[in-house]
């Protein structure tokens, strides 16, 4: 008797407890989505105010800048005269149609030699293989100033000044990105090579018809990755790239606060809001595979 | 008219064939002298020399022989660098065998960009630097002296204070590109809401605030203000120099607090003088210069501002000319943005701040040639045609900026009768160069960070000792 008792007032409580074990899952959870939704604003805000702002004209630009207010990050009359002079007057389509050419010359780049290489370092087998992929690890932990003269030198001795391979050649190659492939080629089977080879496949064909359709996802990550690298660079276009003409797009814009005194901030805006629209793109399409590429990496 | 016809015919009222020779003599010799008096070859100009007027340039001709000439400078706006490129069109219309390749870079990074271009050995003939960095480019070798290439009056044309700066043992090394000496510009609503007397509006530079006179109007300033429940409205503006902020820039804005304690007048082993000079004659040795009991005195003076709430200790973007601040300190940009743009309150100028001497930088942008080009005279006269009356005055029509040659403020009417310029132009002639050191580089990169320490709150003694320390030290390399 005594036990049915306990027993029906387990059971009685275990919806209570249940109850408030859901009621402090879903505390939590209200806290983590808060904290997420936070974050997001904060990561988000920069964007979104730049995106405000250029429907600014300047002069309400740096009027409504301070003291903060409702208007400094609402325009009280949009205008699009920014982007309008951005693209009439400063030429901005030029500008990034040559940071296109760059980085896109750079992404196909980088994208051959991290899967050549990649696939070496993890299917092949060579002496000092270890070391070499060792050494070219080692290289990602060389900051860019600390090689830029000798850089320039090179790239400026071999008649590239101011040319578009100079803004992506010396970065054809990329020890993250080979360190990437390399991590998601060793996690392929190797009785798949084992299955091509009985089918009379050379490495050639292996690496084409076996080895990269399994790695998509990887190859999107690097795609994305080096594409916002190459997309947002600044210190060596701006060394290399000494024709105005063909100056790109990051530069351009550091140009417009050249003279504080005469400072475009309205085109300025609208120049920093139109260069985050690609990224933002190709982050949105290429998200699926980006933490699919992460996860099989292994880098996490 | 058969009277007229017998005078004339008499010589008498009428036209005789000897009044017409004479004419016609008087007006052939009035034809070759007019055209020299009306076009004069004054510093800036050069007519008839050269293929095209190459301004103050004296060297040879130029060669024949096809040649790439390279710029790097600053990047402008659009409408700015319109008359630069006008003037590169001009050139090669003269000249059709120099190709011009200019370099434009955001102004922050001309420094960088010079710095690698000379370590690498391989640099554009042209460059813009700057007048406080003389010393640097003479020490070495990096900038051709340009007294060999431009005519001494062209040279004694900029006003003293940019030539001097620009000047190492006789020897100039670059040539001022503007004059950007600052002065005070004031908001006068700002001044009348809290009732306090706005400074003098004279062209006098002798005629502006002393610095306690200033901190009082802002101390009075903002008490009103913060009663009024106004939070954000200061009384000195955040400085807009440099990357922003206190510590920005020494050698255009915050030197200025410890050189005008200083005086250039008194005897030379005295602390005065050693403030005014802030470095030893030989450029190596900041302590007793940097740290004297003046130089002290004027940073308390500064910091006074930032203990006091009289103006902000992080970064306010476009603090006046939002309206928000009571003071700046600016060269004429200020004014002509104003006059082009309207501004949104009144505004009144008045001269810089004063301690012992009314003090303000002469630091100018300043293009030189590399010691390393191929084309030194080429590259001289593309300079100086650059330079020429012609083509500066459409730079400083559109770019706003003071000239940095007396002749084209001189003949300019606005500098006869604008108090604005007519103050900007007395500035610019009694303005004062940096301290002349070939290490002028770890002297300001010790001294801004010091500067910024002082503005949020450390001991003023102790950090003008340690800093004018560590500049000894890291100047020991050049002895």
């Amino acid at each position: 008797m005594t036990e049915n008792i306990e027993t029906n007032m387990q059971t009685l409580a275990q919806p209570a407890a249940a109850s408030a074990a859901g009621e402090k899952r879903d505390f939590v959870s209200w806290i983590g989505t808060g904290s997420l939704l936070l974050i997001t604003f904060l990561f988000a805000f920069p964007v979104v105010w730049a995106a405000l702002t250029s429907l600014k004209s300047t002069a309400s630009v740096i009027a409504t800048r301070y003291p903060l207010s409702f208007w400094s990050f609402f325009p009280p009359q949009p205008t699009l005269e920014n982007y309008a002079s951005l693209f009439n007057e400063l030429k901005f389509g030029q500008y990034i149609m040559n940071t296109a050419i760059a980085s896109g010359g750079q992404v196909a780049l980088v994208v051959l030699t991290s899967t050549l290489a990649g696939y070496a370092f993890a299917r092949l087998r060579f002496p000092g293989r270890d070391l070499i992929f060792g050494l070219t690890l080692l290289t990602a932990f060389i900051p860019l100033e600390v090689i830029l003269v000798p850089l320039y030198q090179v790239v400026s001795g071999l008649g590239l000044t101011s040319t578009y391979p100079a803004l992506f050649l010396p970065f054809a190659a990329q020890p993250f990105g080979i360190y990437l492939m390399r991590q998601t080629f060793a996690q392929i089977p190797r009785e798949l090579d084992d299955a091509a080879r009985v089918d009379g496949a050379g490495t050639w064909r292996i690496f084409f018809r076996v080895a990269l359709p399994n790695v998509k996802p990887a190859l999107a990550t690097l795609v994305l990755i080096q594409f916002i690298w190459s997309w947002n660079a600044y210190l060596w276009p701006l060394v290399i790239m000494q024709d105005p003409n063909k100056q790109i797009v990051q530069v351009m814009l550091a140009g417009l606060k050249s003279s504080p005194n005469y400072s475009l901030d309205g085109p300025l805006f609208a120049g920093l809001t139109f260069v985050t629209v690609p990224l933002i793109v190709t982050a949105i399409v290429l998200q699926r595979y980006y933490v699919r590429g992460l996860m099989t990496s292994g880098i996490r | 008219m058969a009277e007229h016809y017998k005078m004339a015919k008499a010589g008498k009222g009428g036209i005789s064939r000897r009044s017409v020779l004479l004419g016609g003599a008087s007006l052939l010799a009035a034809a070759s002298i007019l055209p020299s008096r009306a076009f004069a070859a004054g510093p800036g100009t050069n007519p008839g020399k050269y293929k095209i007027d190459l301004g103050g340039y004296t060297g040879p001709e130029l060669t024949d022989a096809p040649i790439t000439i390279k710029v790097m400078r600053q990047e402008f706006s659009p409408e700015i660098n319109a008359p630069i490129e006008a003037a590169y069109t001009a050139f090669k219309e003269a000249y059709p065998n120099i190709t011009i390749e200019e370099e434009r870079v955001p102004y922050g990074d001309l420094a960088k960009k010079v710095q690698l271009y000379v370590a690498s050995g391989s640099a554009p003939d042209i460059m813009m630097g700057s007048t406080e960095l003389a010393s640097v480019y003479a020490a070495g070798e990096i900038a051709v002296p340009l007294n060999d290439y431009f005519s001494a009056d062209f040279i004694q044309d900029i006003y003293p204070a940019m030539r001097d700066a620009a000047t190492i043992d006789g020897k100039v090394m670059c040539l001022a590109w503007e004059s950007n000496s600052c002065f005070v510009y004031f908001n006068r609503d700002i001044f009348k809401r809290a009732g306090v007397e706005t400074p003098p509006e004279v062209t006098d530079v002798d005629g502006g605030w002393t610095a306690d006179q200033l901190l009082d109007a802002m101390r009075a300033i903002t008490e009103k203000l913060r009663k009024e429940g106004d939070q954000t409205t200061f009384g000195m503006a955040s400085s807009r120099f440099g990357n922003r902020g206190p510590g920005s820039n020494y050698s255009q804005l915050e030197g200025m607090w410890v050189r005008m304690m200083g005086d250039p007048n008194a005897p030379k082993d005295s602390t005065l003088f050693k403030t005014f000079a802030g470095i030893s004659e030989d450029g190596l040795t900041a302590s007793g210069y940097l740290d004297t009991p003046e130089a002290i005195q004027g940073m308390k003076n500064y910091q006074a501002m930032f203990n006091e709430g009289l103006t902000p200790k992080g970064v306010v973007v476009d603090h006046y000319k939002s309206g928000a601040a009571a003071i700046d300190f600016s060269s004429m940009a200020f004014a002509n943005t104003f006059r082009k743009s309207g501004a949104p309150f009144e505004w009144g100028v008045s001269p810089p701040i004063r301690g012992n001497i009314p003090f303000a930088s002469s630091v100018a942008d300043a293009p030189f040639i590399y010691s390393g080009s191929q084309y030194i005279p080429e590259a001289a006269a593309l300079l100086a045609f650059l330079l020429n009356d012609t083509n500066r005055r459409a730079f400083y029509d559109v770019r706003g900026s003071m000239p940095s040659r007396k002749s084209l403020t001189d003949e300019s009417p606005a500098y006869k009768t604008d108090p604005v310029a007519i103050l900007c132009a007395n500035v610019g002639e009694r303005a004062f160069g940096s301290p002349k050191s070939v290490g002028w580089l770890d002297y300001v990169n010790a001294v801004n960070p010091a500067v910024k320490d002082i503005a949020l709150g450390v001991d003023v003694e102790e950090r003008l000792h340690s800093t004018a320390a560590q500049i000894d030290r890291l100047l020991a390399k050049y002895r």
